[in-house]
């Protein structure tokens, strides 16, 4: 098996500055890693140290004439370019992932079921290699400091960079030590630790004490994500501070080994997607604001217009049409002759809902001095708050005011849902066969002329009922799908403020590389009948970034747009809308449980300065 | 080939006859089942068997045509349906107390009673049940409902095949035996299709009155009746054709009434000797033949 | 060298069964005498192309339309291009079809003829003249197998039978029963025997597919009734079918859960150790061809007791049966109970069966006898000419007025598509598919490989993925 050199771009040019010099090469190997080279260097100079110690090897030298002579016997070379740390740029072989880590339902299911693949995964050649290449991507992460170390303990090789501390960070560091600074960190503490609290108990409050309100009115959700957000802030802040590479001394790396090296570099990598989160969160509530004064500013300019036209919208639909609907059912729709008596029965009940939720409500929201009041309110509120809060109370009052066609819709579903279920068993009757509950199966049997005759005559009431029945149902469905793929849709683009993935796509459009999804091997040319590989940062596909939005969407699809759905709705299977559902891809980038704030607060306290 | 040897019809030992070696008394056979495929037909079917089983749908026929009269009567001339009601049932109670432990078997008065309050709960309901729908489409599904269940009576009490031995043949009484009930008991979906046709043909009578009567003239007249009597029978037979033919005259007309009368005479004289005919010299059954390789009729002799 | 045979058949791998593992065996054994052959069968889900089998065993699987319990929907000359071009692309010398209602096979003969390449077909089942699908069935085979070189038949029943449904010269039909595979049918283990003995029950294991002509209308009834008879004797029941709930409720309405064991349908593989929990294999069926379960069943040291219907009376010696005089359920009852008395008294020894249906029926000596009916084809004085209007007369000659003219017309549309093909598609266009080595080919083969390997590096030596 042959081993792979990895080689950085700058001692490519570091070599080609040196012609016509005997040169050696300095590379650092540790257990589970393999070759990384970090020096080249004129042989004259090593020769008067010490030999290397471990981890530290030459791997070969080059004679005056260029021509390279390397000590192992099998090898590929693969050049990379070393990442800038500091700009957080880095390789990974996983993609990066934008949500919490154990939120990973959005993985791709179909893929873990395949079972080759999980074959081919487990397969020990696999994982060995995957995980070799996983460590020297990590030494190769930090290159730099890898280099200071090893030019610490051998301080004649090579000369250290130079401190290139320029007039900023002097100028910062006078800052940090002025009172102005300690005022501005007090301050802001304080008005954190407010807000804070009070969206820890506003969360509280919601979570604990009205949880149905919760699950039934998007408003109350759309202020319990935003209580969160803000509770989650001081985590995800201190956990991005607590691995800034700025204090980092290079004695740390003296003692170089394997565990040291992958105990600082484990968090970085782990806690910088918390940047991403960090980051997007605030760009998206600022975002959202900016939408919801665009939105709030268009409410305003045509604030009559929009009165007077929901005014006559509401009045319509949900009222006069819904009459003239079940008055047509009634009435032989279509020419269909529906059994009288039920229709007429049913029908009366619907108007008998049909005028309480006039009275009740409809009455009230399409009075157009009350709607205007709604509607400067939501105005208002949009302003302030953002636009997620504007639609989510549009949302609330919609859903509503569709009250009563959802008890349309919910009393013709039971009523079919039962009849279909007692034509079915009797239909099995009039075959001669009856359905075994405890065992699940179709039995045969015998049955005698009452228990046939009383079977048989529901049969035939029953099937003459039907048509009257399932006219009902189909056209309360068909009103209440249109209500519910509405509101799916304002919840969608709730989703869609709340989760798009803004401060990722910037960044993927700044730097791809502090974008990583996975890395990549291309053939760069051939140096003496040897193929040179290059390492390649893959940066994160876009479709990628929008996988939880794309996911959530998906199940949007499945639970309102299938086949599945279809069946429901034949075998007359209730449908809601499954606000919860829609809201799980709110949460995504949340930690399930609230955090418990003062811990963190005091946390944070102790970070101030004195 | 060795003559101590003689070739057997074993397949686990091997013999030293070749793979492709023909049974020579085979092959006398093939010759002679050849001969008897060019020669005349023989004539061994069972002609009475297909003269019972074209009779026996005809007299089902015949029953489910009580059920249209019965409604005419009440629908169409209003006659009092009290009065029809009543005299069927009193002709039922009789024939059962001519054989009273059949009607105790069939009919314990737990389900009578259950039968009585169905009816009278639902009648109403029924009446009230197709009255928007048009008269001629309930017609149409009466008619294809009755043929489905003419069908099915049919083909679940026919005998199974005319050459199966064991046929267990009728008594030519006309009451049935009491230990005989596999045999006069029809299928489930055949009541339930007589059940739903009259349901259908009741919904649109009148009054609840007429529903109810005509519910219960139908079920006495096409199941219970035809539980204790057997309705092949030449007596029964003759008596309800008789009724039958004596109605349709009376309300459709002398000519009909004859045309009616001369095809079912037609069906049940010329029916049964076309089939016999077609049967020995154009489906040419072998029994011989038959009996070597068709699957054998599973025989169950233990209850 | 070998022939190049095309076996084509509706019935194969991935579906198991009679026909199937037949037609798997045979060619693995033929494979082995070093002759070709692929496989032609329908499509099975997404299994459509070509697959491969152990030793280079090629399967095609044609692009079908599945009618009925994976029967193709038979339309004569659809399949007529693919199978051509497989048969040119394999250098085909014989094509093998099998079993009567595979669709495929009887459409393979016919192009096969008409092709002027020699056929062989093998019928697996007994049809009846009762039927208006057998009769039907009778008249396709007519026409389709009017010109075949040889049949072969599983048992000395099935061949009086198809020779009565086809009526050619009596010389062209053999008798090659079906084989089982020893190693997997073997004896019960000591410890098994040990369990068996254990309770001191006798266990009865019947084995069929619950169709009606499977018997199970005897069985539902046999069952109980034994069940009452003997307090000492179990039943296993493998197989489903449309009849199993008769059978799940018999089980409960006579409440004989504890001796009366339904295991639904069992995988193949599994059959072996099934057998080998009882000590009486019970089969009612109501027809059989051959009756290969019941051979694998002896070979399991199981007693049997048996219809005597179709082939079942040649199959097996008469030690190791107890046959019943009708099918009828008393008599059924009364073999079983002889069946039990001897097992309980132990006049019969059971555990000498495996050692002589090992040497009745054994796959190597199947495969040589259908070896030597293909050389038969070849050598024999009489030759079947494949000549188009020598095939026209033959078709020519039969009886009936009707079928004879559309026997005619069907033969001249399907010599009118050769000549169709042979210039749209010409022969010299067909690539020829290159040959599996034989096994001697192959041993010679790996001798170099193994010389060669010595030089390069053995890392990604993986081995050769199959499917059985």
């Amino acid at each position: 098996m042959s081993d792979y050199i990895f080689w950085p771009n700058e001692l490519l040019r570091k070599e080609s500055s040196f012609e016509n010099e005997e040169l050696i090469i300095i590379a650092i190997k540790l257990e589970e890693t393999d070759y990384v080279v970090i020096a080249i260097e004129q042989s004259s100079i090593l020769q008067d140290t010490l030999n290397l110690e471990y981890p530290y090897t030459i791997l070969g030298n080059r004679d005056n004439q260029g021509n390279w002579t390397i000590n192992i016997p099998h090898f590929t070379i693969v050049e990379f370019e070393v990442p800038k740390f500091k700009m957080m740029q880095f390789y990974s072989i996983e993609p990066i992932s934008l949500i919490l880590p154990k939120n990973n339902t959005v993985d791709n299911p179909i893929l873990k079921k395949i079972p080759n693949i999980e074959k081919l995964i487990s397969y020990e050649r696999y994982k060995a290699r995957n995980y070799k290449l996983n460590k020297t991507i990590d030494i190769i992460n930090t290159y730099n400091s890898t280099l200071n170390a090893f030019h610490h303990s051998y301080p004649m090789i090579g000369k250290s960079k130079e401190n290139n501390s320029s007039g900023i960070i002097s100028l910062q560091r006078w800052y940090t030590s002025t009172v102005i600074h300690k005022l501005t960190c007090y301050i802001t503490f304080y008005i954190t630790f407010c807000a804070c609290y009070i969206a820890y108990f506003g969360s509280h409050f919601l979570r604990k004490i009205v949880p149905t309100l919760l699950r039934l009115s998007a408003t109350a959700k759309q202020i319990d994500l935003r209580f969160q957000q803000i509770c989650y802030f001081p985590v995800q802040y201190m956990k991005i501070n607590q691995t800034k590479p700025q204090g980092r001394t290079t004695s740390e790396y003296r003692r170089l080994n394997d565990e040291s090296s992958t105990k600082k570099i484990e968090p970085s990598c782990k806690f910088y997607p918390d940047y991403i989160r960090f980051y997007n969160t605030l760009w998206l509530i600022v975002n959202d604001t900016s939408f919801g004064l665009m939105l709030g500013a268009v409410l305003h300019d045509n604030h009559d217009v929009i009165v007077n036209t929901l005014s006559d919208v509401i009045m319509t639909t949900l009222y006069e049409k819904m009459i003239e609907v079940t008055y047509s059912l009634a009435n032989n729709p279509f020419g269909i002759k529906l059994n009288h008596e039920l229709a007429s029965f049913l029908s009366e009940l619907f108007y008998w809902i049909m005028e309480f939720s006039y009275n009740s409500l409809i009455k009230f929201a399409s009075d157009k001095e009350k709607l205007s009041i709604f509607l400067t309110f939501v105005t208002n509120i949009s302003c302030i708050f953002g636009a997620s809060f504007g639609i989510s109370l549009i949302v609330d009052f919609f859903s509503l005011l569709s009250f009563h066609i959802y008890l349309f819709y919910h009393i013709s579903c039971k009523l079919y849902h039962w009849q279909l279920n007692t034509l079915i068993s009797l239909f099995y009757l009039f075959c001669g066969k009856k359905r075994n509950v405890l065992r699940k199966r179709i039995d045969y049997d015998y049955f005698e002329i009452d228990e046939l005759l009383l079977g048989t005559l529901l049969f035939i009431v029953l099937s003459f009922l039907m048509p009257t029945v399932l006219s009902f149902y189909a056209s309360y469905t068909l009103v209440w799908m249109t209500a519910v793929y509405i509101s799916v849709f304002l919840n969608s683009a709730i989703g869609l403020i709340n989760h798009f993935p803004l401060f990722a796509f910037l960044l993927r459009i700044k730097d791809p590389k502090r974008l990583p999804g996975g890395i990549l091997l291309l053939p760069k040319y051939h140096k003496n009948g040897r193929v040179i590989l290059k390492l390649h940062n893959n940066p994160l596909s876009v479709p990628a970034m929008f996988n939880p939005f794309s996911h959530s969407l998906g199940k949007i699809k499945e639970y309102y747009f299938s086949t599945v759905t279809f069946k429901n709705m034949l075998s007359g299977t209730s449908i809601k809308v499954q606000f919860n559902e829609l809201y799980d891809i709110l949460y995504l980038s949340l930690p399930e449980e609230p955090i418990d704030i003062s811990q963190i607060l005091s946390k944070l306290k102790e970070r101030l300065p004195r | 080939m060795s003559s101590e040897e003689p070739w057997s019809r074993l397949l686990w030992i091997k013999q030293k006859y070749p793979d492709n070696y023909t049974d020579p008394d085979f092959i006398r056979f093939m010759e002679k089942m050849k001969q008897k495929r060019e020669g005349p037909p023989i004539i061994d079917y069972d002609f009475d068997q297909i003269r019972k089983d074209s009779l026996k749908f005809y007299n089902i026929f015949l029953n489910s045509s009580f059920i249209y009269i019965v409604f005419t009567l009440i629908y169409y001339y209003k006659t009092d349906a009290r009065y029809l009601a009543g005299s069927i049932t009193l002709i039922t109670m009789l024939v059962s107390t001519h054989k009273n432990k059949e009607l105790t078997s069939l009919l314990n008065i737990k389900s009578s009673f259950i039968i009585i309050f169905t009816l009278l709960t639902l009648s109403p309901v029924l009446r009230s049940l197709s009255m928007t729908t048009a008269s001629d489409s309930i017609w149409t599904v009466s008619f294809w409902i009755n043929i489905l269940y003419i069908l099915t009576c049919a083909t679940s009490s026919l005998s199974p095949s005319p050459h199966k031995e064991d046929i267990i043949k009728h008594e030519a009484s006309i009451f049935y035996d009491i230990k005989d009930h596999s045999n006069n008991k029809p299928s489930n979906l055949a009541t339930n299709l007589l059940l739903a046709n009259v349901a259908m043909l009741a919904s649109r009578l009148n009054t609840t009155t007429d529903v109810f009567c005509f519910l219960l003239i139908a079920i006495q007249v096409n199941i219970i009746l035809p539980r204790i009597i057997n309705i092949s029978h030449v007596k029964v037979a003759s008596t309800s054709s008789m009724i039958v033919y004596l109605f349709v005259g009376i309300t459709i007309g002398y000519r009909i009434t004859l045309i009616f009368l001369i095809s079912s005479v037609s069906y049940i004289i010329f029916m049964p000797k076309l089939f016999h005919y077609w049967q020995v010299h154009y489906r040419r059954r072998d029994y011989e033949i038959l009996d070597l390789w068709d699957p054998r009729t599973p025989v169950v002799d233990v209850e | 060298m070998g022939f190049n045979i095309a076996m084509a058949c509706d019935y194969f791998y991935p579906q198991l069964g009679g026909i199937e593992f037949h037609i798997y065996h045979l060619a693995q054994n033929l494979i082995k005498l070093g002759h070709n052959v692929i496989i032609i069968t329908h499509q099975y889900g997404d299994r459509t192309g070509v697959r491969h089998l152990s030793n280079g065993l090629k399967v095609y699987h044609i692009p079908l339309f599945v009618l009925y319990r994976e029967t193709v929907f038979p339309c004569v000359f659809y399949t007529f291009p693919m199978i051509r071009n497989i048969l040119i692309r394999e250098n085909i010398q014989i094509v093998h079809g099998h079993g009567s209602a595979s669709d495929i096979a009887q459409e393979a003969i016919l192009h096969a003829n008409s092709m002027g390449l020699r056929s062989v077909f093998t019928d697996h089942s007994l049809y009846g003249f009762d039927v208006l699908g057998s009769v039907l069935l009778n008249k396709l085979l007519k026409f389709t197998l009017a010109s075949v070189d040889r049949v072969i038949c599983v048992s000395n029943i099935c061949k009086e039978n198809i020779m009565y449904r086809t009526g050619f010269d009596p010389s062209i039909y053999s008798v090659i029963p079906n084989a089982v595979v020893a190693a997997d049918f073997t004896q019960p283990t000591p410890e098994e025997q040990a369990i068996k003995k254990q309770n001191g029950r006798i266990t009865i294991v019947c084995i069929s597919r619950l169709f009606p002509n499977k018997g199970c209308d005897l069985l539902v009834k046999i069952l109980p009734t034994v069940c009452k008879m003997h307090d000492d004797v179990d039943f296993i029941m493998v197989g489903d079918g449309p009849r199993f709930i008769e059978f799940q409720q018999m089980v409960e309405a006579e409440r004989l859960e504890e001796r009366i064991t339904l295991l639904g349908s069992v995988p193949h593989e599994h059959i072996r150790d099934v057998l080998c929990k009882g000590d009486i294999y019970l089969h009612a069926s109501l027809t059989e061809a051959f009756g290969t379960v019941l051979v694998e069943a002896a070979s399991c040291d199981l007693l049997i007791v048996t219809t005597k219907v179709g082939g079942v009376p040649e199959v097996l010696p008469e030690h190791m049966t107890v046959f019943a005089a009708k099918t009828a359920v008393s008599s059924i009852i009364e073999a079983t109970n002889k069946g039990i008395e001897l097992i309980r008294s132990g006049a019969v020894d059971t555990s000498i069966f495996h050692k002589e249906l090992v040497q009745m029926y054994e796959w190597s000596d199947i495969a040589r006898r259908t070896e030597k009916v293909y050389y038969a084809i070849y050598n024999s004085p009489k030759k079947i000419s494949k000549d188009w209007t020598v095939m026209l007369k033959r078709l020519y000659t039969h009886q009936g007025f009707w079928a004879r003219h559309l026997y005619i017309l069907c033969a001249i549309v399907e010599f009118s598509l050769i000549l169709i093909f042979d210039f749209l598609y010409p022969r010299e266009d067909i690539d020829r598919a290159p040959k599996w080595p034989t096994f001697k080919e192959y041993t010679e083969k790996v001798v170099e490989f193994y010389e060669d390997m010595e030089h390069i590096d053995t890392n990604n030596n993986d081995s050769n993925n199959t499917d059985i």
